[in-house]
């Protein structure tokens, strides 16, 4: 049988299809991260731009060489809106890794994809071949030498209160010295001492300072006699996380009469109460009248 | 050395303030009439009483107008 030849039959309509068109653009690398890492810290972001006519969800996939463990790879925009711009970042909280020095990584390719909304499969739209590079920060320790300190231990100090604590206030200082004054390493060292007496994390790095108030329960007679003596009585507490010595000034004040007494140094262990005692010799004319006592407390 | 806290802790009464000073929680004239009399130079109270002013604001403290006292003498009994 012969073969018949292909014939046009007659043309029904042309079709034009046009092609998803969302791209991805503005990549950059935001910072290093550190190794051992306390938290997940942004190492790499780009925008999605979703295409001009279809609501779609998007997947955005990087690849890093070599690989990095504890690193985000995969991240999807959730159903964007035709012709909105979505911000995606990359973070990180990668584990000890034992570096020596600080280890260079570089995201080779960024893959965009769209999920199919008719069967739920992603289909990639585009590849974009990379060579952004970042850094694993070396690890910092208690006793060597950081970037910017002698070693973990001085930067603790550096940040700690009096007190050798990081507290909220404390780490925002070291926050907001990042990226300038200090790496992120070094940001992540002082993470982990957030919350925390920083002897805890160093041992026998920091030695608190002495610390004390000025408690209520003081000893002072209500009536006094010129010509007489009395002992006045301070309430001291230590609060401090340290036995010290304490002392205090005690001005005496009315008509026409002021003095300020000196006490003797008393040593008072941490989280105890004692009265520290001044000696207040009443001239003989003295004038009627009621004597304002204050106090002033030094460590 | 490091100032670590400061602050009033008391006050001390002397003389008249510390004779007319429970006149407030206890009312009773026979103090009253004490002043007058160490006022006039009739009775050693162990204190001066200088001016009327004293005895007045006594007898403010008496009726247990603190503040109106405190502003006749140089006792202090209102803030503390």
């Amino acid at each position: 049988m012969r073969k018949r030849e292909d014939i046009r039959i007659g043309a029904i309509e042309e079709i034009t299809v046009t092609g998803v068109d969302a791209k991805i653009t503005d990549f950059a690398v935001v910072g290093n991260v550190p190794e051992d890492a306390s938290a997940y810290y942004q190492f790499y972001k780009c925008k999605v731009h979703a295409d001009s006519s279809l609501d779609l969800e998007y997947r955005v996939r990087i690849s890093i060489s070599p690989s990095l463990s504890g690193a985000e790879t995969t991240k999807t925009t959730g159903k964007m809106t035709h012709g909105t711009t979505k911000e995606i970042t990359f973070a990180a909280m990668p584990p000890d890794l034992g570096l020596t020095s600080d280890k260079t990584y570089t995201i080779t390719a960024v893959y965009l994809d769209a999920k199919d909304p008719r069967t739920g499969a992603w289909v990639n739209l585009r590849s974009y071949s990379r060579s952004d590079t970042f850094k694993v920060e070396k690890k910092v320790t208690c006793w060597e030498k950081t970037p910017h300190y002698s070693n973990g231990c001085e930067l603790l100090k550096h940040y700690a209160n009096d007190q050798c604590e990081i507290g909220f206030v404390e780490f925002t200082n070291a926050a907001s010295d990042y990226p300038s004054k200090i790496t992120v390493a070094e940001l992540d060292f002082v993470a982990k001492a957030k919350g925390k007496d920083i002897n805890t994390v160093c041992a026998n790095c920091c030695t608190p300072a002495p610390k004390g108030k000025i408690c209520d329960d003081h000893d002072i007679p209500d009536t006094a006699k010129a010509g007489t003596s009395i002992d006045i009585g301070v309430c001291v507490e230590n609060t401090g996380k340290v036995k010290a010595d304490f002392w205090v000034d005690v001005k005496i004040s009315g008509p026409d009469y002021s003095t300020t007494l000196t006490s003797a140094k008393k040593s008072i262990d941490v989280g105890k109460k004692d009265k520290i005692y001044v000696r207040w010799d009443l001239p003989l004319n003295l004038k009627s009248g009621t004597y304002t006592i204050d106090a002033t407390l030094y460590a | 050395m490091a100032k670590q806290d400061e602050k009033t802790i008391g006050k001390v009464h002397t003389g008249f303030c510390s004779f007319v000073q429970d006149i407030l929680s206890e009312p009773n004239s026979e103090k009253l009439k004490d002043l007058v009399l160490a006022f006039n130079g009739i009775k050693d109270l162990g204190f001066d009483v200088p001016t009327k002013d004293y005895i007045k604001g006594a007898v403010e403290y008496y009726k247990g107008n603190v503040d109106r006292g405190d502003e006749l003498t140089p006792c202090a009994f209102g803030d503390s």
